[in-house]
């Protein structure tokens, strides 16, 4: 064996080693590469924002071009509409006040009255899509903590585990390390949910410590409940999709379908303290 | 020149052979190789600078079009890699050390800015691209059959063990029950089809990549030889 083979050897188990000991403590609870990414993420997510934008823009090009004739019926339509504007703010206007005036009386109180909705574009996708993260374009800068709850209009997405200063990175509610308590929202039984293996590319929830009285059935809401302490109070998570009893244990398990579509979503919400 | 005008004449002359022609001599796949990559040489395994620029620039630029554009091509769920098609063409047409940095950095750049665990991919990176360099380098030799037809071993190995790599960590760090829930399953629904989308975007790169390799690589190279 040459030298040069020797010292490429000895380069190759160093590195590996460092590897290793870099996965493990990134992999425990307490491991926090947070300040390398606060450093590297925040240009990646840059450029590959500007590379996205560019193709967003491509691709907007030429469906004007290809679609002119629709896009002029879609503009003509807006107009009509736009002129409606005025009554439905006022509309609008009406509803809030009335809204706020009932919550008053009933003394009551939703994560909507605690934090700011800050919405962020999502720029960057886990390339294998093992891992259930994406990167989005909102960081320390504007406001963004780690443990910060990410919602889309239909309901939960996550949570923000990294942040960087002009970027963070989610994880999705789907994921096994995921794990926190809802209510069945037609019973308010509270339930435990937590992700499932996405092996098959399928993403959903599992429902896994229900009672052996539970009256949980297909098509149940399952919403986010007060006794979590991860997400706040009354979050939409999903739709029951299945329920099945395990002859041998007697355990009674459900799966649930997240009431937003992962690998569709591109603008997400995240949530500030106000 | 981009086009080989002998060799597609050479083609032409002997007239095209039949699928069930023997000898791989005359195959269509050898002929029409040498006909569109006439211009490349051999692949030089060595490493130049003009080749790392390349390799580094070409790695960079894969994992910035994959964010922006191959995210949103999805087929059944399933999105290809490009980054990893990417490093199995250099690796193939280069020497294992260079090799082994680029798909280390490679890797952690993947880590740092969009992965979960810092230096899962870029062990798996580092340790695929090795392995594909030392396999390829005796074996090959610059014969454009093997390059096409190893593509999917490599790339659904790969799949393969990087699926297992994230299913071991969900086990040690996130609770996950148990390794795998369906292996068939998994393999039936993840690793082949993303593998087989891999494999398409592979086989689109094979023809620019290899030929700017060739370009790039180190003093007078040879003629190019398909022949089996």
């Amino acid at each position: 064996m040459n030298k040069r083979t020797q010292i490429t050897l000895f380069a190759l188990t160093v590195i590996t080693i460092l590897l290793v000991v870099s996965i493990v403590v990134s992999a425990s609870p307490n491991g926090d590469f947070n300040a390398l990414y606060r450093i590297a993420g925040t240009p990646v997510t840059l450029i590959t924002n500007g590379f996205r934008k560019a193709a967003t823009g491509i691709s907007d090009w030429f469906s004007y071009v290809t679609s002119y004739n629709s896009v002029k019926a879609e503009l003509e339509e807006l107009r009509e509409k736009n002129a409606e504007i005025p009554v439905l703010e006022d509309e609008k206007e009406r509803l809030i006040l009335e809204t706020n005036e009932l919550r008053r009386m009933l003394d009551f109180d939703d994560y909507s009255s605690d934090y700011n909705l800050l919405p962020a574009q999502i720029v960057a996708e886990d390339v294998t899509d093992w891992f259930n993260t994406f990167t989005v374009d909102r960081g320390v800068n504007d406001g963004v903590k780690r443990g910060a709850t990410v919602i889309a209009p239909e309901g939960l997405v996550g949570i923000v585990t990294e942040e960087g200063l002009g970027s963070s990175k989610i994880l999705t509610i789907v994921d096994e390390d995921n794990a926190f308590m809802c209510r069945v929202s037609r019973t308010n039984e509270l339930v435990r949910v937590r992700g499932v293996s996405n092996e098959k590319m399928v993403y959903e929830l599992r429902v896994d410590r229900l009672s052996s009285t539970t009256s949980v059935q297909v098509g149940d809401n399952i919403v986010t409940a007060e006794s979590g302490g991860v997400f706040p109070q009354g979050v939409m998570v999903g739709t029951v999709k299945s329920v099945s009893i395990d002859r041998e244990s007697g355990i009674t398990t459900a799966l649930v379908e997240p009431a937003v579509d992962l690998t569709l979503l591109s603008k997400v919400f995240i949530m500030i303290d106000r | 020149m981009f086009l080989n005008t002998k060799a597609i004449k050479r083609f032409f002359r002997r007239g095209r052979p039949g699928p069930f022609t023997h000898g791989a001599k005359d195959s269509f796949i050898l002929h029409t190789g040498n006909a569109i990559l006439g211009g490349a040489e051999q692949f030089d395994y060595a490493t130049t600078r003009g080749k790392i620029v390349f390799s580094v620039f070409a790695a960079a630029l894969a994992i910035f079009v994959q964010e922006a554009f191959f995210n949103d091509l999805r087929i059944f769920g399933t999105k290809p890699n490009i980054l990893l098609a990417l490093l199995v063409l250099i690796s193939m047409s280069s020497d294992g050390t260079f090799s082994m940095f680029l798909g280390l950095f490679s890797g952690l750049a993947v880590d740092i800015s969009l992965g979960r665990y810092i230096g899962f991919y870029g062990l798996i990176y580092m340790y695929f691209c090795i392995i594909t360099a030392a396999v390829v380098r005796p074996a090959f030799k610059g014969k454009m059959v093997f390059y096409i037809s190893s593509g999917p071993v490599f790339i659904t190995l790969y799949t393969l063990v990087e699926g297992f790599g994230a299913r071991f960590l969900s086990l040690y760090a996130s609770r996950a029950p148990v390794l795998y829930e369906d292996f068939f399953g998994h393999l039936l629904y993840r690793t082949l089809p993303s593998s087989l989308y891999t494999y398409v975007v592979y086989l689109a790169l094979l023809v620019p990549v290899t030929y700017a390799l060739g370009k790039l690589g180190r003093g007078r190279r040879k003629a190019i030889d398909f022949r089996g």
